[in-house]
């Protein structure tokens, strides 16, 4: 009896796997099948013409870039400072728990409140207009539970001995931040900031209301004004104009190219990801 | 009795958390030059009272300790007193060692250059010198870079050492430093805690009554009376080992 349940318990597990399996499988078929005849050279290099139906995605690319590269330089210090905040200076299990608790909360916040957020903050009180670093901040606002969490388990992780002996030799907790906690967890930034950009590069709510436009901006010289072109929001906006065949297949080449760069970004986190479960299981 | 100063010395010294009193009222001196040995059963309290030597007890959120360290005549607690220079100063050693991922040079220089600021040459020459005073230089020069993981236990165990001899220590705390180790390494590290002396102090926590007998000078009985962990009896190895009219001792002795 107990050998058929084990047997029906991995089936059913099998088969729920297979299923997620091909889930992804047809999506991805999907996708590549309908964008990539338009992938080319020149839709990475040239900028949009006739309103998406003819040129490249080019400044869509480098916008999306700006973004997500924004939202980790702003969120890597502050995920970095709450993460060391519960590690060493948070004495009590409770506060602990509200500052966890708070992490989760921020993680539920639907992503069009931060864009209304961002749009009633930055946009309209700062007075900065639709600005890329506006957006590359709410996105970091989106991201930071997750590089928080993920910097946390990775300092949870780093044995308490490291810590006594680091004490032993004389090192002020200054010092034991830099050379122990922070040296052997780093890693746990990366990976936890490469899956918060992989969710964050497809976001269109943060960002419409706040950073991107559809057409007619390129590299921003400044902070006020200076929107960007993103991938997300060029779908978005295609995605309801589609009925012309010739924005159809650049609707769906945008779509691959997104799902390309996201597929990297959890890829990139792998290596990482991999180096701590080995660590974790030698340490 | 030996004429040297005392380079240590507890006075009353009680480490307690707020549920119960761990250690009571250890008094004693440690001299110059010498190898001190505490021994006693598990759970009485050696390694609190050792870690207290050095304020590691600063560490652990709750811990109390009551009752006066002297280095020098100076006490440790004394306000003003900075317990990290104090930590350089009075080295330690764990049961396990804890090497950190790191290369096998990185680790002998890990506190050293943190501590002050060195130039490359001094680093190297640091590096070989504490090397060469754990006896790991010969097996390690040709390979500084690697990593230290790969040594083996015996092999981390004396970079440890070297690691804490290059912050330059005067006292040297070890915590059943061999009780981790093969019989070979074992007799390394004796072999060097008795070349240690010359230049260092060395307080060695032991279960381990050959150990105390071949590198012990003196020694410190920790029983527990009353369920707390208390000095009963010190003085020269075989004088405490002895000790048949303390039954803790006796018992102790003869069980191993
Ligand atoms: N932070 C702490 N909180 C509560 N109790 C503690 C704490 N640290 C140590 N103890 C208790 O204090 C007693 C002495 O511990 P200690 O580690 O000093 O013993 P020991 O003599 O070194 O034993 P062993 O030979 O097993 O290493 C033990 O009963 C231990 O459970
Ligand atoms: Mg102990």
């Amino acid at each position: 009896m107990r050998k058929f349940l084990d047997a029906v318990t991995a089936l059913i597990a099998f088969a729920c796997a297979l299923l997620a399996l091909a889930l992804l499988g047809g999506l991805v078929y999907v996708i590549v099948q309908k964008g990539g005849p338009a992938i080319s050279w020149g839709f990475f290099t040239e900028q949009i013409r006739l309103v998406g139906a003819a040129g490249g995605i080019f400044w869509n690319l480098i916008g999306t870039l700006i973004l997500l590269l924004t939202a980790f330089l702003a969120s890597a210090p502050i995920a970095i400072a709450l993460a060391l905040m519960e590690r060493v200076w948070l004495k009590s299990e409770t506060s602990r728990s509200i500052l966890r608790t708070g992490l989760y909360a921020i993680n539920g916040v639907p992503s069009i409140v931060f864009g209304i957020f961002g749009f009633i903050v930055l946009v309209q009180w700062c007075g900065w207009g639709k600005s890329w670093l506006a957006g590359g901040l709410i996105l970091a606002m989106v991201i930071l539970p997750t590089v928080t969490v993920a910097l946390m388990e990775r300092l949870k992780a780093i044995p308490a001995k490291y810590v006594e002996a680091a004490a032993g030799l004389g090192l002020s907790r200054s010092q034991i931040i830099w050379a122990v906690l922070l040296r052997q967890s780093w890693g746990g930034l990366i990976t936890g900031s490469l899956l918060g950009l992989a969710r964050a590069a497809g976001e269109v709510a943060p960002i419409m209301f706040t950073a991107t436009i559809f057409a007619g901006a390129a590299m921003p010289h400044a902070i006020k004004e200076s929107p960007v072109l993103s991938l997300p929001y060029h779908i978005f906006i295609l995605a309801q104009d589609s009925f012309d065949p010739g924005v159809g297949s650049k609707l769906w080449g945008s779509a691959l190219v997104l799902l390309g760069l996201v597929f990297s970004l959890s890829l990139a986190a792998l290596p990482t990801r991999l180096r701590i479960h080995e660590e974790a299981h030698h340490g | 009795m030996d004429k040297r100063p005392n380079i240590l010395q507890t006075s009353q010294l009680s480490v307690s958390v707020p549920s119960r009193t761990l250690v009571r009222d250890v008094t004693v001196g440690i001299t110059e030059n010498q190898v001190f040995g505490l021994i006693g059963p598990s759970g009485a309290g050696k390694s609190t009272v050792l870690r207290a030597l050095n304020r590691m007890t600063d560490l652990v959120p709750g811990l109390k300790v009551t009752g006066d360290v002297q280095l020098h005549g100076r006490s440790i607690f004394a306000p003003g007193t900075d317990a990290n220079a104090l930590r350089a100063k009075v080295g330690m050693l764990f049961q396990q060692p804890v090497v950190f991922p790191a290369s096998i040079v990185d680790n002998v220089l890990f506190g050293a250059r943190r501590l002050q600021s060195l130039s490359k040459s001094v680093q190297a020459e640091l590096a070989e010198s504490a090397l060469q005073e754990a006896a790991l230089w010969s097996e390690v020069k040709d390979r500084l870079k690697a990593p230290a993981a790969k040594l083996s236990v015996g092999q981390q165990q004396r970079l440890c050492l070297a690691r804490a001899l290059a912050t330059k220590p005067e006292v040297i705390l070890m915590d059943e430093p061999t009780s981790a180790l093969d019989p070979r390494s074992t007799e390394a590290i004796e072999a060097l805690i008795k070349r240690l002396k010359s230049r260092h102090t060395i307080v060695l926590v032991t279960h381990n009554l050959r150990q105390a007998r071949n590198v012990g000078d003196q020694l410190a009985f920790i029983g527990v009376r009353d369920g707390v962990g208390q000095l009963l009896c010190e003085g020269t190895v075989e004088s405490v080992l002895n000790r048949t009219d303390v039954a803790e001792v006796d018992e102790y002795v003869c069980c191993q």
